[in-house]
């Protein structure tokens, strides 16, 4: 009886647990497996008296394995579940199920008993290992209660796995579901932006878009478009409306245009005016292309771009590019461009072509062409100058003549500038030829006019001094004459005296070689002859020109002095132009001498001067220059004289100036006038 | 004849060449001659005890021929003067005749009328210095 009662409070204990094992199924619903498999150990720790259990779940989310290890409260306190669980290894791993095993203790001192069972059919899901010191574990109890927890285990476990899956695909779900949306969010940003950007091309470019389809009349405009045609964006575009802001001297070929595409169907391009509200006038490129639309009916897109402003800016390059030409037309000036390897013309102006007289149609003209054109006697200087030009990557300026075909000989001025590449290379040469024949014409005849002028200046001195020059002759021929008389007084004596008459008669030849060379000089200012150029003595001039003044000066009883600097250096000059203007300066100075009292002295004076000049000074002490009028004396037809012409002055100014140098005048102090004039030394570039 | 009492013939003219025909026509008629270029380089000359007269050019540079034979006077010198000139005329003969020029020739002028000038005037010059002691 107290056995049978025993067995009943054991099988309602056995009941009790196994209800409490069955209740777990409850409890762990919903949760996941690592927190299900350790409310199923602490039970079994709980229910039974084992020492450790532990479990194995081989397939996790990630796909590793996981162990859970439990340890009884009476268990070595330093007992570490991991290394349980290590010590456990070869049964966790394994089916031993319901195998009874032996092993030292893994969690304390002593032998375990530990009993494996595997959850699910094949362990597939995992093993649950439990142990424990005492001699009779597991008792039938144990292991039945152990089993069913298993089964349960298993069961939970499977729900787990199942109901994780169907949350991990929902959840894969719900963020497919949110990529594609945050995609489509960002493809629509990227749309919206797009067409941002494309308004604001379209705007920038003055380029509307179009679209039209034929069949059922609808055309669609962009913004830019509805701005071009300067219609409301509310309106509804028609072709109508097109052809009422078409300019209406363009609106029959747009007409015609737009009805031919529609009929053909092919794409168009066309240009053309339009007439805005406020008058004004705007040019328009249309571009369409043709499509077929779903119904298989015409449709075009195209683009409708605002050219006002490249036709303004087309229109004002033409106008400046023939106002270029116009310059170049008036002023003869042609501009080029020639490559320095090889001498390709890289540009040449029409009107270069009009100087060299070569023909447009037949293109630039070669390096070789363009030198035969040069004169033949200019060709050396021409190319000179090009050459130096090169060699030291400078500006050049040339002039030369140029030959053409029919003979016409025409003067030319070329200004060329390099071009340097980003190396320092010099690559091309550009520039400018201009048609110089005109001025040089010009300064031809103005260098004529001022000839005559002067020749005639200086023939009217000359005249004036028809007197002087006579008494000049007329020295040497008396002494002549007195000496040939001499001569034959000698020879008549008895015994004539031939060392004597040969000393008179060597006097004879010497005076008369002197009355020649007074008349040569004389008539050298009398020749009427084209102005040259050659190196001039200037002390020698000087000299020369007192000689044949001397009758003047000493009739007025005017007395000569002369400073001449030793070492002066020749100038470059006309020799008769230069004694015409000392003869002028002498003459004014005795004029202004010859009413005078007391000291009559008439002194030249010639120095160098700085930059390469020489400075001639005459002075005397006459009446001085007449009061203020300064610089008037310079001026043509001025005069103080009775006999004046009042040119001399105003000649001497210009022989000077075109000699490059300067001719001023200054009071004596005290009294007489000083006449300065300065004459360059250095041989000029200009001619 | 006595060198001491050789005449000499002054010439005072501004043209080397002149002077130098003059001087060569004197000789070759054995007359002893002194050239000046200059009218006042003759002023500072010693005049010799021989009789003596002056060829003077009208044209000289700085005085005039006619104004250095006044000077002459008004210093004192008394030598019979011949005038020669490139460019004489009538008033100017007659001014330089006035006032004592034994004659005014005008280049170029005949060598014969030159040395009958100098003769005459060196005549005067030899009646002159043989008042003078009387005077004295």
């Amino acid at each position: 009886m107290e056995k049978t009662a025993d067995e009943v409070k054991r099988l309602q204990s056995c009941i009790n647990d196994l209800i409490s094992v069955l209740a777990l199924a409850a409890i762990w619903s919903g949760s996941e497996s690592c927190q299900m498999l350790g409310t199923l150990l602490d039970s079994l720790l709980a229910i039974l008296r084992v020492d450790f259990a532990c479990a194995r779940l081989n397939d996790s989310i990630d796909g590793s394995p996981i162990e859970v290890v439990r340890l009884a409260q009476r268990q070595h306190p330093s007992a570490q579940p991991q290394e349980v669980g290590q010590a456990l290894g070869r049964w966790l791993s394994g089916d031993q199920t319901a195998s009874r095993f032996v092993i030292p203790n893994p969690a304390g001192e002593g032998e375990v008993a530990i009993a494996s069972f595997s959850l699910g059919l094949q362990d597939e899901i995992g093993v649950l290992v439990a142990g424990s010191r005492r001699a009779d574990f597991p008792t039938d109890i144990e292991l039945l209660l152990l089993r069913v927890a298993a089964n349960q285990a298993a069961i939970g476990l499977q729900e787990a796995r199942r109901s994780g899956d169907q949350k991990r695909v929902a959840e894969a779900l719900e963020r497919r579901v949110a990529e594609r949306t945050s995609q489509l969010t960002a493809v629509n940003e990227e749309l919206r932006r797009s067409q941002a950007y494309l308004a604001e091309a379209q705007r920038l470019s003055h380029t509307g878009s179009f679209g039209w389809r034929v069949s059922i009349g609808e055309i669609l405009w962009s913004e830019e478009s509805f701005r071009i045609f300067q219609y409301d964006r509310m309106t509804k575009p028609t072709v109508e409306l097109i052809l009422q802001r078409t300019h209406p001297e363009d609106a029959a070929l747009v007409k015609q245009t737009i009805e031919r595409a529609s009929q053909d169907g092919k794409d168009f391009d066309h240009e053309y005016r339009l007439v805005m509200p406020s008058g004004s006038v705007k040019y328009v490129h249309v571009v369409a292309h043709a499509l077929s639309d779903e119904s298989g009916g015409i449709e075009f897109v195209g683009a409708v771009t605002d050219t006002t402003e490249t036709k303004r800016a087309e229109e004002a390059l033409r106008r400046s590019e023939s106002n270029l030409a116009e310059a170049q037309r008036l002023t003869h000036t042609g501009s080029w461009a020639w490559r320095v390897a090889g001498g390709d013309a890289l540009h040449l102006s029409e009107e270069w072509y009009r100087i060299y007289g070569f023909d447009t149609e037949k293109g630039p003209p070669a390096w070789e062409e363009r030198l035969q054109r040069t004169h033949p006697e200019d060709r050396a200087k021409w190319q000179g100058a090009i050459d130096r030009a090169i060699g030291e990557k400078s500006d050049y300026e040339v002039e030369f003549r140029i030959l053409l075909p029919g003979g016409t000989v025409k003067y030319i001025r070329s200004v060329g500038h390099p071009v340097l590449n980003a190396s320092g290379d010099l690559v091309q040469f550009v520039g400018s030829s201009t048609d110089i024949s005109a001025s040089k014409r010009a300064e031809e005849s103005l260098r004529q006019a001022q000839a005559d002028l002067a020749h005639i200046n200086r023939v009217t001195t000359m005249g004036e001094l028809t007197a002087s020059l006579a008494h000049e002759v007329n020295q040497p021929i008396a002494a002549a004459i007195t000496n040939a008389n001499t001569c034959l007084r000698w020879l008549a004596r008895d015994h004539p005296d031939l060392e004597e008459a040969r000393a008179a008669a060597a006097r004879i030849v010497k005076d008369s070689t002197r009355a020649a060379e007074i008349i040569k000089r004389t008539r050298l200012l009398f020749k009427k002859d084209i102005p040259d150029r050659e190196l001039v003595d200037v002390n020698e001039l000087i000299r020369e020109m007192i000689v044949l003044l001397r009758s003047e000066t000493t009739r007025y009883s005017i007395s000569v002095r002369t400073e001449l600097a030793a070492d002066l250096p020749q100038v470059t000059g006309d020799r008769v132009q230069l004694q015409q203007v000392l003869m002028n300066l002498m003459l004014n100075g005795i004029d202004a001498m010859k009413e005078v009292d007391g000291t009559r002295e008439l002194a030249i004076k010639s120095q160098g001067a700085e930059n390469e000049q020489v400075l001639v000074t005459t002075s005397d002490t006459g009446v001085g220059l007449p009061a203020q009028q300064g610089d008037q004396i310079f001026k043509a037809f001025f005069t103080t004289k009775s006999h004046g012409t009042g040119m001399g002055l105003s000649i001497s100014r210009s022989i000077i100036e075109s000699h490059g140098g300067r001719l001023w005048a200054a009071d004596n102090s005290p009294r007489g006038a000083s006449f300065y004039f300065t004459l360059s030394t250095k041989v000029e570039a200009k001619e | 004849m006595n060198p001491a009492d050789a005449p000499t013939v002054f010439v005072v003219d501004d043209d080397a060449a002149m002077r130098a025909a003059i001087q060569g026509l004197l000789k070759s008629v054995g007359l002893r001659s002194e050239t000046f270029g200059i009218a006042h380089e003759f002023l500072g000359r010693k005049r010799p005890d021989g009789p003596s007269c002056l060829v003077l050019d009208v044209s000289l540079p700085g005085v005039n021929g006619l104004d250095f034979q006044r000077e002459l006077a008004d210093a004192g010198v008394q030598i019979p003067i011949v005038f020669i000139t490139g460019h004489g005329d009538i008033p100017m003969t007659v001014k330089a005749m006035k006032s004592g020029a034994v004659e005014f020739l005008t280049k170029p002028f005949q060598d014969q009328d030159l040395l009958d000038a100098i003769r005459q005037a060196l005549d005067r010059d030899r009646l002159a210095r043989q008042q003078q002691p009387t005077a004295e």
